[in-house]
């Protein structure tokens, strides 16, 4: 997910959950790194605006949680080269206090 | 000596027990559930079924890493928690070098990796002549192809082990011919290399106390080189 501060990364987030099942507790992980909820699937909120190394990275378990549950990523600029190929791509841009635009890319197969 | 080795480096996780160079039992599973909560229930029935008291342990081992971030910690921290009140010695295995130790029948080259993902793998390379495993690399993080441009100096079998085997197979298997990939139930890594590396370490003197024990962990190189490349481009756009 690519979108700067206040574009709306977790409240997208929050929406996300909600269709899958988790009706409260979404929250920017932005303190804890990651955040987990249990829904259809497990899924793992990712907030990577205070990664700045490959260390930084593996030590949030990122790749331990690869392939086991949905990983919703804010904040992709900071790890773009780590990103896996097949991946979904939400860019948030700010139009106005009300208005966003949502560009969704990836998501062809589903 | 009884030693008892786990490992939880990656997806599977298996506990094994060694008794004067015998394997008296071995635990192995692999089923993508949660380390933290596998690995203990094993343990605990190992010592069971074996018969044996924890007290009697004499070595305590681990494969420390190379491996992911969490499992290492895992396996490092059980290690430490059981070894520490009983006051007695640890051995740190690279988990590359229990994968050598689990397949000494054959004679070739043991080439252990590791998917470290981004394409690149932990790896390391041994030499099989009968005898116990003999190092040839040290544990490095590379890439794929720059392993093959390795292998391509080598006549021998390569024997490619670990969770990273079949990407390096498929990867490798139209240039190389020398290249195998192991069957499923010696491809991974097992308690079993890591108690007879283990055994290694001790007759050469290298075990370690449970306070000196700590995760190994191998730095990807190219990946940190790609993510400080991005991170400067995206610095140069915002500028603009």
């Amino acid at each position: 997910m690519f979108g700067g501060l206040g574009a709306g990364k977790t409240a997208f987030t929050r929406g996300l959950a909600r269709g899958l099942g988790v009706d409260d507790g979404v929250s920017s992980p932005t303190f804890a790194l990651v955040n987990e909820y249990e829904g259809k699937f497990h899924i793992y909120h990712f907030d990577m605006y205070r990664i700045n190394s490959y260390d930084d990275l593996y030590s949030t378990g990122f790749f331990d949680y690869m392939d086991t549950g949905i990983m919703v990523i804010e904040w992709s600029e900071k790890i773009e080269a780590f990103l896996p190929e097949q991946r979904i791509t939400v860019t948030i841009k700010y139009i106005s206090e009300t208005e966003r635009e949502i560009t969704i890319e990836g998501a062809e197969e589903i | 000596m009884k030693i008892l080795a786990i490992d939880t480096s990656a997806s599977p996780v298996s506990a094994a027990l060694l008794n004067d160079g015998l394997l008296a039992g071995e635990f192995f599973l692999n089923t993508k559930t949660t380390h933290s909560q596998t690995l203990m229930p094993l343990v605990q029935s190992l010592l069971k079924t074996t018969d044996t008291d924890i007290k009697d342990i004499d070595v305590f081992a681990v494969n420390a890493g190379p491996g992911s971030f969490t499992g290492v910690r895992i396996g490092v921290a059980t290690i430490k928690g059981m070894s520490m009140p009983l006051n007695k010695p640890c051995a740190s295995v690279s988990t590359l070098e229990a994968m050598a130790y689990s397949m000494p029948f054959s004679h070739g080259i043991v080439c252990a990796v590791m998917d470290a993902r981004c394409q690149q793998v932990y790896n390391a390379l041994f030499m099989l002549n009968g005898g116990k495993p003999e190092r040839i690399t040290p544990d490095r993080a590379l890439k794929i192809e720059e392993l093959q441009a390795e292998l391509e100096y080598y006549d021998d079998t390569v024997y490619l082990v670990g969770d990273g085997a079949e990407l390096c197979f498929q990867a490798y298997r139209e240039t190389l011919e020398n290249v195998v990939l192991t069957p499923e139930n010696i491809r991974y890594q097992r308690a079993y290399g890591t108690a007879k590396a283990a055994e290694q370490l001790a007759a050469e003197d290298r075990l370690c106390s449970s306070s000196a024990l700590q995760p190994m962990y191998l730095r990807l190189p190219q990946a940190e080189r790609e993510l400080k490349a991005r991170q400067e481009k995206q610095a140069k756009q915002n500028e603009h």
